[in-house]
């Protein structure tokens, strides 16, 4: 349906950036004889000898971004700034779009833009095929508040170390490093051992773990999104309780049962799979839970 | 679910492990002694504020014209992703971009106009060693040094009869490009980072 | 049904399939970027490797080093075991940046209308070809003028630039030659039968006067500036109190255009006081009774009048020259660019003369000996007057210039530039319609911009062969994008040193000098003439003389019998008299006279000296401006000009400012100093929207060379128009 098409589109939008954008960045620099080699003092006398102009209209990634002028900034990396005392009001300008959709639609980051996702993808499938040759991995899972008190870890740590953690284990930002390394340096870097590390963890140990219990990003945009009024709505009558919905969807929530919590990304899989088409993504009474005590069984 | 007792049930064990293990990696990789000081881009913050504002986004990196700016995953995680700059591979040409892209002003924005740059900008202190200098040794004709230097005159002048560089720690800019222009036989200048011991 | 929150019917049934499809949709993207970064994390490290070669930027002719990755160009150093000993300048390590610079010329271009098509080479040959052979029909071969910049100066090419003009039909090939060194090659040639190489490294006294061998020669800044320490003497003497003139045991701040009355002082103090080499004169000089006459009124207080200087300095110069020698005396441009400029290095080398430093270790080597001279010929010619067969049949045209300039035409064989605007203009002596551009930029470089750039129109055609597009490039007809002489297929090694040897291949569709000229060639039917495949094979060919020139046979003087030359003059001596410039109308004797236009206070319309196109390190002529690791160390182009001079203007440092000469008008920026003699202003020169040729003109020229008055012009500045 449109809401899988648009979500999609948008997620491949965000994987394709961050290759892409630093492609396009070489390639200019490239392009004019600049990048590794080539000198070029002076702005305005670079700019008459065919350099790239001072103010590119695309740079970096969903971390930190700039498009035509305007600055969007990961709440996460604005919120360790105004903490480690790096803060000015322009860090609240930046990150006040990603705070407003938070707030009105949850945590919908990591259904629509997180360049993470196709790594989760990838995990997702080893462990479907593992269980068909039926050595099913586990599904360990910590205490729900977990990814709330890693957060608070790192936050401060930061303020006690004076320097911005959370880029070194978000995955989006590291994905973000490692996808420019590759393209500027032709390689990557050791950066890139916590994403095999979350694969791994999302593989072997939890399904769709870093998401669930370990990202402080995704942490952050739960708290964000608390009082996100557009949700997933049951209809009791059409649903047959068949719990499809809750097998489909990787961030441990429970839609057959009401038992929604901050950490539903708002990613539709349950409301396209369900066959009785009991469920729909609408506004309505916030679902204002933080994370629910009792685990599935 | 839980057995009644005292014994926390296995996901709260599991929790407090995980953020044990996360708090307690943290720390050591908090206060593991730092790698070895490096030249920052251009208009950067001295040391403690630097590290509290940049984000590891890298936008500087992205924009940098001859690919100087680098960035390094370390275990001291304090330093780690940061942006560097190794002047003998590829020095600063002090076009001022990154300071133009730095989303949380870890780099100060810079005009990129000859007199502003060479007032702010200090990325770190030229150190000749004139032993190996080819120069002062009499060994072999060079002036590279001066010949790049974007305020030759200023930052380094030619002196005595052998011609050779003296440099003004005070008027340098810290670019680097002079230790890049000194040829692989003499090797003998070096900018030693602004914030920090010589590496 | 309600929904009681407990699962009472089974999963959905899936696919048997080991993986199913959906499966694989999921974990497409993750793959997809696993492959991206395996395929991007590592082309694997760069091929590098390091190949020895020579800069030939400038006459330095540097060896370097450069290192080569993937067939670029990533740094170059000089190299230490060369006769450079590892000196580069700030060209030679941006060598990198020129090969590899995004702005240069990909592929043939041809005008049409306003904007350039580009063209494959076939075509562009055949129609610069088809073109020429009508402009032939039309106005004779002499019609064609082929012109080489400072890009091909020494370059062995250009023996066979010479055989392709005389093969085509035309006499008229010029150089840098029209405008650089020449006269005073051909002063020091008329003086003492060859040219004058100053031996610095083993002179007591080193003069260096109106040049600035810290920027024009870098390789020699080191050993020129030893010449003011250790118990030596330094003396600098120009208007510009240049990096080596703030190191001099003396400098002498002159008034441009009065070093040859300097000169005539000098010998006036050192004659005066005895301290002339009598003996050396009496040997081996002509002309030395008749010389006293003419610098009788050539006397401290006068000289001091005439140069601005103090007569103490002059005095003390004088003495310092005659001495405490050997001295020798390292000459530049800033004698040449004036309307007496042959006259002026003749007094100057007479100078030396008198103090005995001539073919004197520590003085002047003299490469041209006695017995090497061509028999019949005044003047050792620059060109060799040798080719390999077949040989050009002989042209009974002359080239542009000989009507006006026969001694340089007798030196050089070639056409004085200078007078090409008046040719196309006004078809003196006959009509000029075609120029090929060889690495040249005239419209920037040569006098009478203006001029110049209404005579382009006129041309039928115009092309310009260089790797980048000038602003001569712009207003031709074809545009041809040359290699730089470090692009190429390497010869093999037997056939050139390997420091000669090209770094990298031709970039994009650029082809060397050697294969257009050769193509050219074979388009016009000329291709018997260029039947090598390389320059290198063409150099080997054995050779035959041709271009003897009969009239030079009648110029020449005969020793009278038993007496033995020792220098390679018509009279076997150094000519402070020279017949030859007698018999061409000449004044025989150095002599200084007042300019005929005049700057000074007097003349409040343009009270100002203007000096243009001295030298600065950071670039050559008109090149570069487009590298910016070059261009960062000059930005945008300035004039220099006194406090004193600024605050009359009123200009302030930094601001812009408006240059104004009787020819026309340029905006460029003020550098305010006090190293800049009061009455001066000094221009850049080389900047194509700053144009300092557009203050100058070609209608005053030096008599005897041809040479452009580029440094001793009249003009006034003012705020530039708001």
């Amino acid at each position: 349906m449109l809401y899988q098409w648009l979500r999609r589109s948008c997620l491949a939008l965000s994987c394709a950036a961050l290759y892409v954008v630093p492609a396009w960045h070489l390639a200019r620099l490239r392009g004019n004889g600049a990048g590794p080699a080539a000198g070029s003092n002076w702005a305005d006398l670079a700019v008459s000898a065919g350099v790239p102009e001072m103010a590119p209209g695309i740079v970096g990634t969903p971390w930190s971004f700039r498009i035509f002028g305007i600055e969007l900034l990961d709440p996460l990396a604005g919120v360790s700034l105004l903490l480690t005392g790096g803060g000015a009001s322009a860090i609240l300008i930046a990150i006040l779009p990603w705070v407003i959709l938070a707030a009105l639609l949850g945590r919908f980051f990591c259904g629509w833009l997180c360049p993470y996702v196709p790594v989760l993808a990838a995990a997702n499938g080893l462990r479907a095929l593992l269980r068909r040759l039926g050595a099913g991995p586990p599904d360990l899972q910590p205490d729900r508040a977990t990814p709330f008190v890693l957060l608070g870890c790192i936050l401060l740590l930061s303020v006690a170390g004076g320097a911005v953690l959370a880029p070194l284990v978000y995955p989006p930002a590291i994905l973000g490093r490692q996808l420019f390394s590759a393209v500027f340096y032709g390689g990557v870097g050791a950066g890139s051992a916590v994403i095999v590390l979350a694969f791994l963890i999302d593989t072997f140990i939890s399904r769709a773990g870093v998401c669930r219990w370990l990202c402080p990003g995704g942490a952050l945009f739960r708290l964000l999104g608390i009082a996100s009024p557009v949700r997933v709505r049951r209809d009791r009558e059409a649903c047959d309780d068949c719990g499809t919905c809750d097998e489909v969807c990787s961030l441990a929530q429970s839609p057959m049962t009401d038992g929604l919590d901050s950490g539903c990304e708002r990613c539709g899989k349950c409301v396209a799979s369900c066959p009785q088409v009991a469920l729909r993504l609408a506004a309505g009474k916030p679902i204002a839970v933080l994370f629910r005590r009792e685990p599935l069984p | 679910m839980s057995d009644g007792g005292k014994r926390l049930p296995p996901i709260t064990r599991r929790g407090l492990l995980v953020g044990g293990v996360a708090l307690g990696g943290g720390v050591l990789s908090l206060i593991s002694p730092p790698p070895a000081a490096r030249l920052r881009p251009p208009g950067a913050l001295d040391e403690p504020d630097f590290t509290r504002r940049c984000i590891r986004c890298l936008r500087c990196a992205e924009v940098c014209p001859p690919g100087a700016i680098r960035f390094a995953t370390s275990f001291g995680m304090a330093g780690s992703d940061t942006p560097y700059i190794e002047a003998r591979s590829r020095p600063c040409t002090l076009c001022m971009r990154c300071t133009q892209v730095c989303p949380s002003g870890a780099l100060a924005p810079i005009d990129a106009d000859r007199t502003v740059v060479g007032a702010k900008v200090r990325m770190g202190h030229p150190r000749l060693d004139r032993q190996k200098c080819i120069a002062w040794q009499e060994s072999g004709e060079c002036r590279a040094c001066y010949y790049v230097c974007p305020y030759a005159g200023a930052a380094v002048r030619l002196d005595g009869r052998q011609l050779g560089p003296v440099f003004d720690r005070e008027a340098c800019v810290g670019c680097g490009q002079c230790e890049e222009a000194c040829p692989e036989a003499a090797l003998a200048i070096t900018i030693d980072p602004r914030n920090g011991a010589p590496s | 049904m309600t929904g009681s929150g407990a699962r009472n019917v089974p999963p959905q049934g899936r696919n048997r399939s080991l993986v199913s499809r959906r499966d694989l949709l999921k974990a497409l993207p993750a793959a997809g970027l696993v492959a991206a970064g395996a395929a991007l994390a590592g082309p694997g490290a760069p091929r590098s490797s390091s190949r020895t070669s020579t800069c030939r930027i400038c006459r330095g002719l540097c060896g370097v080093r450069a290192t080569i990755e993937d067939d670029r160009v990533v740094r170059v150093e000089g190299d230490p075991g060369s006769d450079s000993r590892g000196f580069i300048c700030l060209h030679g390590m941006a060598l990198r940046d020129i090969i590899h610079s995004p702005a240069r010329l990909r592929r043939p271009l041809k005008k049409e209308g306003d904007s350039f098509r580009e063209i494959p080479w076939e075509q562009a040959l055949q129609e610069i070809a088809s073109r020429l052979l009508d402009i032939r029909e039309r106005f004779g071969p002499q019609a064609l003028a082929v012109h080489s910049g400072w890009a091909l100066v020494g370059h062995p090419i250009h023996d066979f630039l010479m055989r392709f003009c005389r093969s085509f039909g035309t006499p008229n090939l010029s150089t840098v030659a029209s405008l650089c060194e020449t006269a005073a090659r051909m002063a020091q040639s008329l003086t003492t039968g060859s040219k004058c190489r100053p031996h610095i490294a083993q002179s007591r006294t080193a003069v260096v006067w109106g040049a600035n061998p810290g920027a024009s020669s870098p390789a020699w800044e080191r050993v020129v500036a030893s010449a003011a320490t250790d118990g030596r003497n330094l003396i600098v003497i120009d208007p510009v109190r240049t990096d080596l003139a703030e190191r001099a045991t003396l400098h002498l701040s002159i008034r441009p255009r009065t070093d040859g009355a300097l000169a005539l002082g000098l010998m006036h103090v050192i004659v005066n006081e005895g301290l002339h080499d009598r003996t050396y004169v009496e040997r081996y000089t002509v002309g030395f009774e008749a010389l006293l006459d003419r610098i009788e009124r050539f006397d401290p207080a006068t000289v001091a009048g005439i140069t601005s200087l103090p007569r103490e300095s002059i005095e003390k110069a004088a003495r310092m020259i005659a001495r405490e020698g050997p001295t020798s005396i390292w000459t530049g441009l800033g004698l040449e660019h004036h309307d007496d400029a042959t006259q002026t290095v003749r007094a100057v080398t007479i100078l030396m003369a008198l103090c005995g430093d001539l073919a004197v270790r520590g003085g002047a080597a003299l490469p041209i000996a006695p017995g090497r001279r061509r028999d019949g010929e005044p003047l050792p010619c620059l060109y060799g007057g040798m080719t390999p067969h077949p040989v050009p049949p002989p042209i009974a045209a002359r080239p542009i210039g000989y009507d006006d300039f026969p001694l340089f035409e007798a030196f050089n064989r070639e056409a004085q530039a200078n007078l090409y605007a008046r040719a196309i203009l006004e078809d003196r002596p006959y009509p000029l319609r075609a120029l090929l551009l060889f690495g040249a930029n005239p419209l920037v470089t040569a006098p009478g911009a203006a001029k110049l750039s209404r005579a382009a129109e006129r041309l039928s055609l115009l092309v310009s062969i260089d790797p980048f597009l000038t602003a001569s490039g712009r207003v031709a007809d074809y545009v041809l994008p040359a290699a730089t002489f470090a692009e190429g297929t390497p010869p093999p090694p037997a056939v050139t040193p390997a420091a000669a040897h090209p770094l990298v291949p031709e970039q994009h569709d650029s082809r060397t000098d050697w294969a257009i000229l050769t193509g050219l060639a074979k388009a016009l039917g000329l291709g018997h003439y260029f039947p090598w495949e390389t320059l290198e094979e063409a150099l080997q060919a054995p050779r035959v003389p041709w271009m003897a020139d009969p009239e030079h046979a009648l110029l020449s003087d005969r020793l009278a019998p038993g007496e033995k030359a020792s220098f390679p003059t018509a009279s076997g001596k150094i000519e402070i008299f020279s017949r030859t410039l007698e018999r061409f109308g000449y004044d025989p004797l150095p002599d200084w006279q007042e300019p005929t236009r005049r700057a000074g206070p007097d003349r409040a319309d343009y009270p100002l000296i203007l000096v243009s196109g001295p030298r600065g390190r950071a670039y050559v002529n008109s090149q570069f401006r487009q590298i910016p690791a070059i261009a960062a160390s000059m930005p945008g182009p300035v004039a220099g000009m006194h406090p004193e001079t600024a605050r009359r203007a009123g200009a302030a440092d930094g601001e812009r400012i408006a240059v104004v000469s009787p020819h026309g008008r340029i905006e460029l920026r003020a550098w305010v100093t006090a190293r800049v003699h009061p009455e001066c202003v000094v221009v850049q020169a080389g900047w194509s929207d700053a144009n300092a040729n557009l203050l100058t003109d070609d209608a005053e020229l030096d008599p005897i060379s041809g040479f452009p008055v580029f440094r001793s012009g009249v003009c006034r500045v003012e705020p530039a128009r708001a």
